[in-house]
């Protein structure tokens, strides 16, 4: 999408005034940050892939991962703790070298760019032969500079140069913090005597990039890119490209370079050489939007000037797109002069290449985090986790932040905001083809769609609290102090997404759905014996599921108790945000909602009582329908209540909330008075039998309830202990008119009917059951179906057919495979491989040929099967046999007839069939252990 | 900074010609000066084309240009087409007449001449002193005249500036009457 954003006035927030926009505009985190993420994650990700896939060719740790994997003879029979023991003893020196290596390379890139990034200076200085401008030769000119870096604000010294070279009427500026130079091109001095405004404006552009701080983090992207071209990609692509020269012989010398390319997967190499370079030129573009912004709210002149200067028609090249460009172009230039609000929404395709970057980092690092686990270090999962969590908690922060202000400052929530929202977690899923590790998750189908869809709906979420979150602190506090603010966004959301990363069967570590559709479906099942149709399954589901993934671990339920937590917590010590009187009211409509769920319930139980099953097996099912119906009362009366605050006036969003929070704790309370003493009630069946006990043991349900008492021993201790500081906050004069009369409870507000049509905080925190109940009834409901379409339509599958979906119908076509000669074939492949590797290894030309010979006999019966009738593992036995027929090819006719290049060929093609057929074992093994075997 | 006396002829005529023709350029004069004597110097010590690259060198680099402004046209400079053509001027007064040509007092042209023919030999002692304005005789002034023009046509520089900096040429040389 373009970066050209509506250039209409800015109005509301500010006032309108375009110098008070652009202020608040530069306060908030720059586009420049994100981007620069983005480039650092991609270029380590980058790094540590090409690292891992050179040295481990080089360590010869990849081909002894095979080699002892087949010899302790791991995945071939499931979950075996010897064969797994003895897999570490024999892999484990490998791999603790192989981290080391990579971790060492990593170390050692990281001070070549420190260093190269130290150096530049100096190195610019002297390259393009730069030279002081001194004071005592030009006065006039120096003074001059002086007053506009006093305009600056700068707090330290900038140290002009004359650059000779530069015929262009441009500055640069470069320099460590703490020795700031900048560069005057002498066709920009000529100006100064011609044309003095554009020469203010394009020095104090420069200033600009200083006082934004950019220039750092720009010089670092230059030198981490260049690092990255010249020791990381230039030494790949000539390793693999010689050493398949040196390997090959004669004609085969192409045809080994070709081959080694493709196994490396160079088009994949590419496609992040790419990345990383567009995301380079996308830093170098951002910066610019924010020094023309800065220039022109120093100096409304310099504004025009500018404008004057992106108006000067450049030459277009037609072949250099908008992302290849390092500048920004002219029109957008003038769009963000016109309208720096624009400036807050970032590109569709930055925020997507944020979420992208994220995911190839842990996809990348998944690798070396396994092999520590060699030394004893169970580092997998958490490190992932935190990789996640805190990158993706960073860009999400900073995105909610941005959009929040945009919101504010347009004064309504663009449809096109919601795009990006979800371009961050639609932009994760790419991620899962651009690693060299098998995909483990389904990626087509119905299944395919949730598995997929849900990250990129909770990251979309994710960003979405951000932005309430950014909301209520603009709204709230003055905009002025924002940086802790956002680092509190920043962990929180971290902390937020680490939970919620236990919540989906995710395309990065984990893949738990089957078994959590199946203990859905298997409940499910239980609840159709009532008869009750709908009314039973779809509480079930809405309850259910929400539960059991709650449950699933410590992190989960964090995530959960801080999504209704924080803001509570958040907004105690803002006396704007909570007048009493709004306070007060919001906490008798809760206390009225408790009774009523009361009620409610006892009208529930009554309704129970009479539609009670007879049968005892039933009655199981039928107390979790119940249950699920309660829990279902109480979130509607929660709604409803929510609703009817928000609705008294404008300001009452907050409040709304609080009044939620009550409902759902008075709820919980009424659902154990009723179980308790309700259930004595006389057309009641005996005091505590009813399934209320049973809400208490689902984690989901009772997590929010903790979450609200939390909340209100928070809120009632913070307001008491801070009593006195809230008074006198309440003097404090409003930034602006209009978040204060948000927040006040006076229905008659002036702005009260457009403080309506901006968006809510809690109007959107709200989303949350409901977004999660949308989830799981889409969710299971779809993943239900597959099922059931897997079983309506291969009740009998043919073997050598590859199948997909139901892992029970794999499971029985890949047993009828292996007993109808597939067990044979593969271990007659795998003894035959393995004698052919001994005699290699012995060196003994009599054995070699032996083991040849038996190895052509093992592959043409293995060809006269079909191929295993699972996608993945039919697709592995293909390359395997493709491998071995290779192989056979560079057997020698008779002992001792081969060359020492055949010899090395052969030893390739036998390494990488054998570790082929080692996961088509692997992904056999899978398919038995998916369906429960 | 310590320099040869050709180069400081060179230096001294294009600057009496900068401050005639383009007087806002005499900010950044000494810079690009420096900068094109010494890439001259290197132009030279190489073999063979060294005058495109004392064009080069005049020129500029400018190669790092994806972190500078980004917006505008370049402004066509006089400096680095008056620096070549003032290195020019000096080597062709030395080779056509050597030392008859060239004023006593102006070293500049003989010592050129001298580098050029000797160019293997030792390298002349460096000066600080300022050279003075260039001299030619009455009758050469036509050759000179003619000399700048084509240097500035072939620069591409547009009539106006052309007639602007032959004039400021002719206005920079000491005329010997005799």
């Amino acid at each position: 999408m373009s970066e050209v954003a509506d250039p209409r006035p800015a109005a509301g927030w500010a006032g309108g005034d375009p110098d008070q926009v652009r202020a608040l505009v530069l306060r908030l985190p720059s586009d420049v940050a994100i981007r620069f993420g983005v480039l650092v994650l991609l270029t380590v990700a980058t790094t540590a892939d090409i690292l891992i896939m050179t040295l481990g060719a080089a360590t010869g740790a990849d081909r002894r991962f095979f080699t002892c994997a087949t010899e302790s003879r791991l995945f071939t029979t499931g979950v075996d703790t010897a064969a797994y023991q003895q897999f570490s003893d024999c892999f484990g020196a490998g791999a603790a070298r192989l981290v080391t290596a990579v971790t060492v390379t990593l170390v050692l890139l990281s001070v070549v760019v420190l260093i190269a990034f130290l150096a530049y200076p100096r190195l610019l200085v002297r390259r393009r032969g730069l030279t002081p401008l001194h004071p005592e030769h030009h006065p006039e000119l120096h003074a001059y500079l002086q007053d506009l870096c006093r305009l600056a604000g700068l707090a330290r010294p900038v140290v002009f140069l004359i650059d000779p070279t530069t015929a262009r009427p441009v500055g640069q500026a470069f320099g460590r913090t703490r020795r700031h130079q900048l560069s005057l091109g002498a066709g920009l001095l000529t100006l100064y005597a011609t044309n003095r405004p554009r020469f203010r404006s394009v020095v104090l552009h420069e200033l600009a990039h200083l006082r934004n701080r950019d220039v750092s983090l720009t010089y670092l992207a230059l030198v981490t890119w260049r690092v990255f071209v010249a020791l990381v990609l230039l030494p790949w692509a000539l390793v693999t490209v010689f050493s398949g020269l040196w390997r090959g012989a004669g004609p085969d010398r192409l045809a080994t370079v070709s081959q080694g390319l493709a196994d490396l997967e160079w088009w994949r190499v590419a496609i992040l050489l790419v990345l990383v370079f567009l995301a380079r030129n996308a830093v170098l573009r951002a910066r610019e939007y924010a020094a023309d912004a800065r220039a022109a709210l120093w100096d409304a002149e310099a504004e025009s000037s500018l404008r004057r200067a992106a108006m000067v028609t450049t030459r277009r090249r037609w072949w250099r797109p908008g992302p290849v460009l390092v500048h920004p172009s002219p029109r957008n230039r003038l769009a963000a002069l016109a309208d720096p609000v624009s400036m807050l929404v970032p590109s569709i395709w930055a925020v997507a290449a944020a979420g992208l970057a994220t995911g190839l980092l842990v996809k990348h690092f998944e690798v070396p985090f396994f092999l520590l686990g060699f030394s004893g270090a169970r580092v997998l999962v958490p490190g992932l986790l935190a990789l996640f969590a805190g990158a993706l908690g960073g860009f999400v922060a900073l995105l909610g932040w941005r959009i929040a202000a945009y919101a504010r400052l347009r004064g309504r929530f663009s449809p096109r905001l919601v795009l990006v929202c979800l371009a961050a977690g639609v932009g994760l899923l790419p991620a899962t083809w651009l690693t060299f590790l098998y995909p483990r998750l389904p990626s087509g189908g119905a299944t395919g769609l949730i598995v997929h869809a849900a990250p990129a709906l909770v990251i979309t979420f994710a960003v979405l609290w951000a932005y309430a979150d950014a909301d209520r602190w603009l709204t709230a506090t003055r905009v002025e102090r924002v940086t802790a603010p956002i680092v509190r966004t920043v962990v929180v959301c971290a902390v937020l997404i680490a939970g919620w990363a236990g919540w989906w069967s995710d395309p990065t570590w984990r893949n738990d759905l089957p078994g959590l559709v199946a203990i859905v479906g298997g409940v499910r099942d239980e609840i159709a014996t009532l008869g009750w149709g709908w009314a039973g399954w779809l509480p079930h589901l809405v309850v259910e599921l929400p539960a059991a993934v709650l449950a699933r671990d410590v992190t989960a339920q964090v995530a959960a108790i801080l999504i209704w937590l924080v803001p509570m917590a958040g907004i105690v010590g803002r006396s704007r945000s909570w007048p009493a009187g709004t306070i007060r009211y919001a906490t008798r409509c809760g206390l009225f909602a408790g009774g009523a769920v009361l009620l409610l319930d006892l009208v529930l139980r009554t309704v129970a009582a009479g539609l009670k099953p007879d049968a005892p097996t039933a009655l199981n099912a039928f107390a979790m329908v119940v249950a699920s119906w309660q829990i279902l009362v109480i979130g509607l009366v929660q709604a409803g209540t929510a609703v009817l605050v928000r609705r008294s006036g404008p300001g009452l969003a907050l409040p709304a909330l609080f009044a939620a929070y009550l409902a759902g704790l008075l709820g919980f309370l009424a659902l154990v008075f009723n179980s308790v003493a309700g259930g004595c009630l006389p057309w009641l069946d005996g005091c505590g039998s009813w399934p209320s006990a049973l809400a208490l043991s689902r984690t989901g349900l009772s997590i929010p309830i903790i979450g609200t008492i939390m909340a209100a021993v928070t809120v009632s201790l913070l307001r008491a202990s801070r009593r006195a500081r809230l008074a006198a906050a309440a003097q404090r004069p409003p930034v602006g008119a209009d978040p204060v009369d948000d927040l006040g409870d006076a229905p008659a507000a002036p702005h009260g009917a457009e403080a309506r049509r901006r968006p809510s905080a809690a109007r959107l925190a709200a989303t949350v059951p409901a977004a999660l109940a949308l989830i799981a009834v889409l969710g299971v409901g779809l993943a239900d179906r597959v099922v059931d379409d897997a079983y309506a339509n291969t009740p009998n599958p043919l073997p050598g057919q590859p199948l997909s979906g139901d892992p029970a119908v794999t499971a029985a076509a890949v047993r009828s495979w292996l007993r109808d000669g597939g067990r044979e074939a593969v271990d007659a492949l795998e003894a035959a491989s393995d004698a052919l590797n001994a005699a290699d290894s012995g060196a003994d030309p009599a054995a070699v040929v032996a083991a040849c010979r038996q190895l052509d006999a093992a592959l043409a019966r293995a060809t006269q099967l079909p191929p295993p009738p699972d996608a993945e593992a039919g697709e592995s036995w293909a390359k395997s046999t493709d491998l071995f027929k290779k192989t056979i090819a560079a057997c020698p006719a008779r002992p001792g007839a081969d060359s020492s290049w055949q010899s090395r060929q052969r030893a390739d093609h036998l390494t990488f069939g054998r570790a082929s057929l080692l996961v088509t074992k692997l992904f056999l093994t899978g398919a038995l252990q998916h369906a429960g075997d | 900074m310590a320099r040869t006396a050709a180069e400081s002829a060179v230096r001294t005529l294009a600057g009496e010609v900068i401050e005639r023709a383009a007087p806002e350029e005499t900010v950044f004069f000494a810079a690009a000066c420096d900068r094109f004597l010494a890439r001259a110097r290197r132009a030279e010590a190489a073999p063979g084309g060294a005058g495109s690259r004392r064009m080069r060198a005049a020129r500029g680099g400018g190669d790092d240009d994806l972190l500078g402004y980004g917006v505008g046209e370049a402004v066509a400079l006089l400096t680095p087409v008056v620096l070549f053509i003032a290195s020019a001027v000096v080597q062709r007064l030395a080779e056509r007449t050597g030392d008859a040509l060239v004023d006593r007092g102006s070293v500049a042209g003989r010592r050129l001449f001298r580098r050029l023919v000797r160019r293997n030999r030792k390298p002349e002692p460096q000066t600080t002193a300022a050279a003075p304005a260039l001299a030619v005789r009455r009758e050469q002034l036509p050759e000179l005249r003619r000399l700048v023009q084509e240097a500035a046509a072939g620069a591409g520089l547009g009539e106006e500036r052309t007639q602007r900096v032959v004039q400021a040429f002719l206005d920079s040389v000491r005329v010997l009457d005799e």
